[in-house]
């Protein structure tokens, strides 16, 4: 018999709706491999909600072009009214992150766990603002607060930060955290296209977002730097002590002088052994893993630490159906 | 500063057969590979020393891949069976080396038209030298300017120094700078 996990959850976009094509898919595979039965009670939307007590029809709900179609849909009825008075365990947030107050996610959290609820997230407003503040809560009320999906989606750099190298201490962080970015400078090297015909290519394939500015001008990179580098080095920073530089200035004369001395322009992430953060273009070797290898939207992570010297992971750090996988993997770990 | 791995021993020999021998014993017995012996008779006379004894300066080397900890351990025992011989070490040094490190710094914005002169003395005025240099003027085609510095530096206190440096020049200049 499995054990039934309810989740309410906040977002319906892309993340939020590859996460319910995972729950129906692995429905079986969950239920079979963890002993979980995850029952979906309520989506909130920006307009309304989607809440059923006893849980949704998880088929229904992933065959809907529109949610708001569905009977079970109350308009008007808010998150942030709601959260405290529902029943369910987890508080799954997937909507867009707010870098300026973390509104109304922040706000969203708090009522999740002073109402004992757990809180899983993609969104990393609350954590790159009030990361300290969040855990405390959490600490103080019993409850966890999981977050791999807002650093390298799929990719388990958290776990790694906070489990997998216990006993071994990280005593540097250096990252690429941004695909965008990273698909840009790529581009530039490879085909020597100019910062600006680079950009517009990320955009018609939609690496980069209609305003990329977060993205290239470090400001995305430097909240999930702050959330890893809290994590894995026991930090207390929020996203203003990042000294933060974008790659927007990056000549293709700087491209090629770069490759002509064997470097690559990378945009990195850097916490550094006395605890000081930074994300801006830095000249990489080439043939180095954080190099000329780390090619497209891919994300990479080199942790230096004390016992084990460098340890390097990457992948893919973006996309719904990888950022609804590491949520599903939280969700999984905090339901055991 | 790194170690060359180069040892500098002085020990007071007797002046008679076969002292040199007895000297170079404890070394060989721990693997040191004699570079070279000086007999300092510069010294003779040196009332500070005993009679009929001359200071004899030993430079030897170890096994390059033996591991520091390892070639301290063996100093440490040679000074002791030296003892036990009752060979007396006048000085024993392990020589120091300053290696060259580069930095390569890229400069990008108007770094001609905010004297490119004035930049080069504040970032050789670190203690750093500047080894190389590549510059794109900017153009109709490229806006921007960029200059590309191999810089060389010895001391890890003019890395801090020269980073300091560019932090200032690029606020001063309008310019951005990417370090490697």
């Amino acid at each position: 018999m499995a054990k039934l996990v309810k989740i309410g959850m906040a977002g319906y976009g892309t993340v939020g709706k590859a996460l319910v094509q995972v729950l129906k898919a692995k429905k079986k595979a969950i239920a079979e491999k963890y002993g979980l039965e995850f029952t979906l009670v309520t989506i909130f939307e920006y307009d309304g909600m989607l809440h059923a007590p006893k849980g949704l029809a998880i088929d229904a709900v992933a065959a809907a072009p529109n949610i708001r179609s569905l009977p079970e849909w109350q308009a008007g009825k808010m998150a942030g009214d709601e959260i405290e008075k529902q029943q369910f365990d987890i508080f799954v947030d997937m909507t867009p992150t707010n870098i300026k107050t973390a509104e109304p996610a922040i706000t969203h959290f708090k009522r999740a766990l002073l109402s004992g609820k757990h809180v899983v997230t993609s969104n990393k407003g609350p954590l790159m603002l009030f990361f300290d503040e969040v855990m405390s809560l959490a600490k103080k009320q019993g409850k966890q607060v999981m977050y791999e999906a807002t650093v390298g989606s799929a990719i388990p750099v958290i776990h790694e930060a906070q489990s997998g190298l216990n006993g071994n201490p990280i005593i540097r962080i250096e990252a690429i955290l941004n695909g965008t970015s990273n698909y840009i400078l790529t581009r530039m090297a490879t085909e020597m296209m100019d910062f600006e015909v680079a950009l517009k290519e990320a955009q018609e394939r939609g690496y980069a977002e209609a305003d990329p500015t977060l993205d290239i001008g470090g400001h995305d990179a430097a909240g999930k730097l702050v959330i890893l580098a809290n994590t894995a080095m026991g930090l207390k920073k929020t996203i203003n002590d990042v000294k933060t530089e974008g790659i927007e200035h990056i000549t293709l004369d700087a491209i090629a002088m770069a490759e002509k001395e064997g470097f690559v322009i990378k945009h990195l992430g850097i916490a550094d052994e006395h605890g000081n953060l930074e994300v801006r273009p830095k000249l990489v070797p080439k043939n180095s893993p954080m190099g000329a290898a780390i090619t497209g939207s891919l994300n990479a992570y080199k942790f230096v630490t004390e016992l084990a010297k460098d340890i390097i992971i990457s992948g893919r750090g973006a996309g719904g159906m990888e950022a609804a996988a590491a949520v599903l993997s939280d969700m999984i770990n905090v339901s055991k | 500063m790194e170690e060359s791995g180069l040892v500098r021993l002085t020990v007071l020999a007797r002046d008679q057969p076969g002292e040199l021998i007895r000297i170079l014993k404890p070394l060989s017995e721990h693997n040191a590979n004699i570079q070279g012996v000086f007999h300092d008779h510069s010294r003779d006379g040196d009332k500070t020393l005993a009679t009929g004894s001359v200071p004899v300066e030993i430079t030897f080397t170890f096994d390059p891949m033996m591991s520091e900890d390892d070639k301290k351990q063996r100093i440490e025992q040679i000074k002791k069976d030296m003892a036990g011989s009752k060979i007396q070490i006048l000085n024993i040094s392990i020589e120091m080396e300053e290696t060259t490190k580069t930095e390569h710094v890229i400069l990008i914005g108007p770094i001609f038209e905010t004297d490119i002169h004035d930049s080069i003395v504040q970032i050789t005025g670190t203690g750093a030298r500047i080894a190389d240099m590549q510059a794109a003027i900017a153009s109709a085609d490229t806006p921007q300017s960029t200059v590309m510095f191999k810089i060389e530096y010895e001391k890890d206190e003019v890395q801090a120094a020269l980073l300091k440096k560019l932090s200032v020049l690029s606020k001063q200049k309008k310019l951005k700078y990417i370090t490697s």
